[in-house]
């Protein structure tokens, strides 16, 4: 019997799509506890995430953050690191954005604000990110524990200065001060209100540039080596220290942009618990796309249907509620990170 | 004197260090094993919510508090599956765990009393005086007594410490690693059910609110050792009795103090031990390992 | 009495015969030595016996009796037992803890009966004479020779009436090598049998009472050792007269007329490492192979890592380092490769290679800035896989491609990759550890002939080695590390494997090369 040979990269996209399916499969059987027809709640799913250009306009709303978060997992991921950090890097690169309206309130020039919005944003979850690679480099802390203990400390900074320092005097919700119209993004009309514009080009161009970077470029490879073989590299001069930090700087950077698409693209300030776990789910993110920095972005979307679809759960059906995307978005990263399913143990 | 000490501080830390020391001890022997385990936040979460509603069915909170650990320690079977039989990689697999538990109540609730995420109140007569306090000081003692003297606790360490050396005595890793899955999700399980049946007197959503990291980080800083992580547990829960305590005080000016940052201590507190290096010298060498 | 016999036994990986009808047999109450080349199938042989392998073919008979081996537990009820190369010891743990583990008596309620097990290991310390009582130390306090006792020890807690031991001796100082075998010895008084694993000749003639030796896979014979000799034995193992010498040329340099150093080293100490160097001096010329010779442990790993990579040591190290007259005592990798250095490193897995890339992506590895595979800013992997595709022909690495992943080639051939990347640049310094450690015979040759062509073309070479023979065949000269320090100097007309031996175990060199 000869055996179907596939080279590496196939077999993985063919295991995570397996894996992505098995989870959807289990999370939609488990609507049949409930009474619903899985049929039916598929249909919701999609009809919610592509029904009209609204409602597109949401699923790509939901989808650009994944695309970062996403990134942010995977680049660390290639030199040996896990970034479990994402979701504190982006809180405060969107604190840091929304910080440029107390700063520079009176820029005139839209350019000129997005990009000091832009470097805000990058460089505040670039050094949230950093303190992690840093810690790593020198002292050897774990970087899954210190990026776990970072997301809190992020979600209490942020709280403090969205409370004390930036607050919005006029407003009784826990957010900050409105941003000048000079920094607020255009969306596009078709969308309807969807708040979401020319702005996923630029991420989605980011993904581009980030493959052809990592692949191409010197660091790119140092960055391998470095998570493939950390003492060779060190042999050969590659500084893992110098890695490690630089790749959590760029990885809490990209989170941090974040921010962009949430206080310059749609609420125009920083509100505490904006996000919707994208940190999170930037990890099944990466892990569907196993690795490969193009497989980010269908990955991105297939989660970004799934938060957008699962929306329109609670109205359309009598008892699934929204939540139902945390257990699909759970057994999907089981479904796909189980190994053994899909790969015969090698003696 | 000691009387207001024990009523204002001694009682309230040993209060909310409770699901802390549960779930930590947990976390603990998973960990030994050879198993990471960042899914306590997950397991607390199930238990408390588990915790809420069969104390409620059963009107007694003895075996609410059972069905808490037992939902525990049912979602880890889940993960040891993932994690021991496919072998998954142990820190994506806890990821996804806490994501998978933070949709199982309000998915629950919405069926059984149409709520997104919280149970009806429990009634005062099911509820807890004090109890949950003397099981756990019973669990530490016997944690400790059955880690170091005995041989179920010595061989659970190999597992973590030198699985090779266990298998070549003729123990299974596996089951070794199993036993410290389960342990994890019951205990935590039980931490949750503290926190739904002794702390407070329903269930709400997310209760969990970043336990599971608490304890998590109590194990780390107390060596992966039964009791100094249990000092660890307590630690946190003086910090989040000053917390509460200092809740609206005013210290100086006009202002009360901003509980931000003492919310923010026990992730400071960690990060500052790992910082001085401590920690990665103590973990278990297998840590993470598949077994073969 | 036969207390182990193989019939006709095979273990196929694949297609690939590990071991091919081996048929030979154990005397009870014996030290039998099993010996062959690194690959020969030794150990396959043995954990076979163990259990860890099931057989594929033929039978083993235990005390003459067939036994079906399921599994070691299995092996250890049938009363054999093993010492790996690598010990199964927890470091953090106790000594007793890790020798009852999986035997613990117990009290009640699963309660371990500590003293009952102490009271146990110290009657079977005392009847064998070994001379051990740190019960409650943890591993990790114990020298390497005391762990190995520590196993040796738990097998027999385990009653265990077979010890396989595997390769004991090299992880040992000479003196713990001569312990090893008192105790050996004591043990085969008290009617244990033992069998060890091995690939030097010279413990095998001295300690064993017969040998059986493997080649390919294949048992060549089994002999009694007082009726063989070293030659008989080295010619069963490698399968044709084996000659001591290298063959090929050997030119003879104007450089070594008169001899003007490229490398410096001068009175280079370290602190805080795992095997200090003390006030190390020497000089490497060009036209020379400088071989450095010792055993395991004696600052030679040390020394390599500060020639290779002088900026990671910067706080350990003190000393001056000079390669062409200019002071390198902190430089990198990277500088020392601009300097005319190039790297085999010690270890060719886990220092030298990326697994899971290609060899193309491997080679890149420490050039990934040298300006012939940069193109505007970027990585040429088309300029690298032309070249790779070069030396493939040149080394006649096998399998030809590119792409193969480095963990899918032979050590061979993973061992001429890292030659041929370490050459590329036409280094005129090459410092070279351990270039033919688990490599087949073939390959050995090819790289040998690599190592003394950059001699010949007048460059300097450094071979770090721990075989002897190797040594000796290719050096100009050899400095015998021991303790840190180097013990001894031997230019090529005084080499002699017996006073080199002896500086290794840290003797002095006898005056004039005599005895």
């Amino acid at each position: 019997m000869k055996a179907i040979t596939m080279n590496a990269s196939m077999r993985a996209l063919v295991k995570s799509i397996l894996g992505a399916m098995l989870g959807l499969f289990l999370g939609l059987m488990i609507c049949w506890f409930t009474g619903e027809s899985p049929i039916k709640i598929l249909k919701i799913l999609f009809q919610s995430a592509f029904g009209s250009g609204y409602d597109f306009g949401m699923t790509l709303f939901y989808t650009a953050p994944l695309l970062l978060t996403g990134l942010a997992v995977a680049i660390p991921f290639k030199s040996g690191l896990f970034n479990i950090g994402a979701e504190g890097q982006l809180t405060m690169g969107a604190l840091a954005a929304s910080a440029v309206a107390v700063v520079a309130p009176n820029v005139q020039s839209p350019v000129l604000a997005i990009a000091l919005a832009v470097v805000f944003a990058f460089v505040g979850g670039g050094i949230w990110g950093a303190i992690p690679g840093f810690l790593k480099a020198k002292r050897g802390s774990h970087e899954v524990i210190t990026t776990i203990m970072l997301n809190f400390i992020a979600a209490g900074v942020s709280a403090y200065f969205t409370l004390y320092v930036l607050k919005d005097p006029n407003s009784a919700q826990a957010e900050t001060l409105l941003l000048p119209s000079v920094y607020h993004l255009k969306a596009f009309e078709c969308f309807n209100g969807a708040p979401m514009g020319p702005l996923i080009f630029w991420l989605l161009a980011l993904v581009v540039f980030l493959y052809f970077w990592m692949w191409h470029s010197v660091w790119g490879y140092e960055l391998k080596a470095v998570g493939e073989n950390e003492k060779a590299a060190g042999v050969y001069g590659i500084s893992k220290q110098k890695i490690w930090m630089s790749s959590m700087f760029l990885a809490g950077g990209v989170a941090g942009l974040v921010g962009i698409i949430e206080v310059l693209g749609n609420s125009h300030r920083f509100k505490i618990g904006f996000s919707a776990d994208y940190g999170f789910v930037g990890i099944a993110v990466a892990l569907v796309a196993r690795g490969n920095i193009l497989g980010i972005i269908p990955s991105a979307l297939l989660f970004g249907i799934l938060q957008k679809g699962a929306g329109s759960l609670d109205l359309e059906t009598d008892k699934v509620t929204r939540d139902l995307s945390y257990i699909i978005q759970g057994l999907i990263i089981l479904g796909v990170a189980a190994e053994g399913l899909w790969t015969r143990k090698r003696k | 004197m000691i009387d207001s000490f024990i009523q204002s501080w001694l009682l309230p830390v040993m209060r909310v260090s409770t699901p802390l020391i549960f779930a930590a001890l947990g976390g603990m022997w998973c960990e030994r094993s050879g198993v990471i385990q960042i899914g306590l936040e997950g397991f607390i979460l199930i238990g408390s919510f588990f915790g809420a509603i069969s104390t409620l069915y059963f009107s007694n909170p003895y075996l609410g508090f059972l069905f808490a650990g037992i939902a525990g320690m049912v979602l880890s079977v889940l993960y040891g599956v993932v994690v021991l039989h496919y072998r998954a990689n142990q820190i994506v697999a806890g990821t996804a765990l806490n994501l998978f538990a933070m949709g199982i109540p309000p998915f629950l609730s919405k069926i059984w009393y149409d709520s997104t995420g919280s149970t009806p109140p429990i009634p005062t007569e099911s509820q807890f005086k004090i109890a949950p306090l003397f099981i756990m000081l019973m669990i530490v003692a016997l944690t400790h007594i059955v880690f170091y003297y005995s041989r179920f606790g010595l061989r659970l360490r190999f597992a973590g410490e030198h699985p090779k050396a266990l298998e070549s005595a003729g123990v299974s890793i596996k089951t070794k690693r199993w036993q410290g899955v389960l342990m994890s999700g019951f205990l935590a399980g039980l931490g949750g059910g503290t926190l739904s049946i002794y702390l407070s007197s329903s269930f709400i959503r997310n209760m969990s609110a970043g336990r599971g990291f608490i304890a998590l980080a109590a194990v780390i800083l107390g060596k992966w050792k039964p009791i100094p992580t249990v000092l660890a547990c307590l630690l946190f829960g003086v910090t989040e009795a000053i917390q509460i305590r200092l809740q609206g005080v005013v210290i100086w000016g006009t202002e009360p103090v901003p509980v931000q940052w003492i919310q923010i201590l026990p992730y400071l507190i960690t990060m500052i031990v790992l910082a001085g290096a401590v920690g990665r010298s103590y973990a278990p060498k297998s840590l993470g390992q598949v077994a073969e | 009495m036969k207390i182990i016999e193989f019939k006709n036994v095979s273990k196929q990986f694949g297609t690939f015969f590990a071991n091919q009808d081996l048929s030979f047999s154990v005397e009870s109450g014996t030290i039998h030595g099993l010996i062959g080349e690194n690959g020969a199938g030794k150990s396959t042989a043995m954990k076979v016996l163990f259990g860890i392998y099931p057989l594929d073919g033929g039978e083993i008979l235990i005390s003459e009796k067939p036994s079906l081996i399921k599994n070691p537990i299995h092996a250890m009820s049938l009363g054999i037992g093993m010492v790996h190369q690598h010990f199964m010891l927890a470091e953090t743990e106790t000594v007793l803890d890790n020798i009852i583990l999986g035997h613990e008596p117990t009290s009640f309620f699963g309660i371990i009966n500590r003293e009952v097990a102490q009271k146990e290991l110290q009657k079977i310390s005392e009847s064998y004479g070994l001379h051990f009582s740190k019960w409650n130390e943890p591993v990790s306090r114990l020298s390497v020779g005391e762990q190995q006792r520590v196993e040796i020890i738990k097998l027999l807690y385990q009653k265990s009436e077979v010890l396989i031991l595997d390769e004991p001796t090299a992880v040992l100082i000479p003196q713990e090598v001569k312990e090893l075998f008192t105790n050996l010895r004591r043990l085969k008084d008290e009617g244990k049998t033992i069998i060890l694993i091995s690939h030097k000749l010279k413990e095998v003639l001295e300690y064993t009472d017969a040998v059986t030796v493997m080649r390919r896979g294949k048992v060549v014979g089994t002999k009694v050792t007082r009726d063989t000799n070293e030659d008989e034995l080295a010619e069963m193992m490698v399968g044709r007269k084996v000659s001591f010498t290298y063959q090929g040329e050997r030119k003879i340099l104007a450089s070594q007329v008169k001899p003007k150093s490229v490398l410096q080293v001068k009175n280079l100490s370290t602190v805080k490492t795992n095997e200090p160097l003390k006030d190390i001096s020497f000089e490497l010329n060009p036209g020379e192979i400088l071989g450095i010779a010792g055993v395991q442990g004696n600052g030679q790993s040390e020394l390599l890592r500060f020639l290779s990579h002088p900026s990671s040591m910067a706080s350990k190290a003190n000393g001056e380092y000079y390669i062409q007259g200019r002071s390198v005592s902190h430089a990198s990798p990277l500088e020392l490769r601009n300097k005319g250095v190039g790297l085999v490193p010690e270890d060719r897995i886990s220092e030298g290679l990326l697994l899971q890339q290609d060899m193309t992506e491997n080679f890149i590895l420490g050039q990934q800035e040298d300006p012939r595979y940069i193109s505007r800013g970027f990585i040429n992997r088309k300029a690298v896989t032309a070249q790779v595709q070069n030396k493939i022909k040149e080394f006649d690495i096998r399998p030809p491609y590119t792409t193969v992943w480095a963990g899918k080639m032979s050590g061979g051939n993973q061992q001429k990759l890292l030659m041929a990347r370490a050459l590329d640049p036409d280094p005129s310094i090459l410092f070279v550890a351990h270039p033919t450690r688990g490599v087949d015979v073939g390959a050995i040759e090819k790289i040998h002939d690599a190592i003394m062509q950059e001699r010949n073309k007048g460059k300097a070479v450094m071979l770090f080695s721990s075989e002897l023979d190797e040594l000796m065949d290719l050096s100009d000269r050899i400095l015998v590390f021991f303790d840190g320090k180097i013990q001894a100097e031997f230019s090529r007309r005084e080499f002699d494997s017996w006073d080199i031996g002896r500086t290794m175990g840290g003797g002095d060199k006898a005056a004039g090369g005599e005895q």
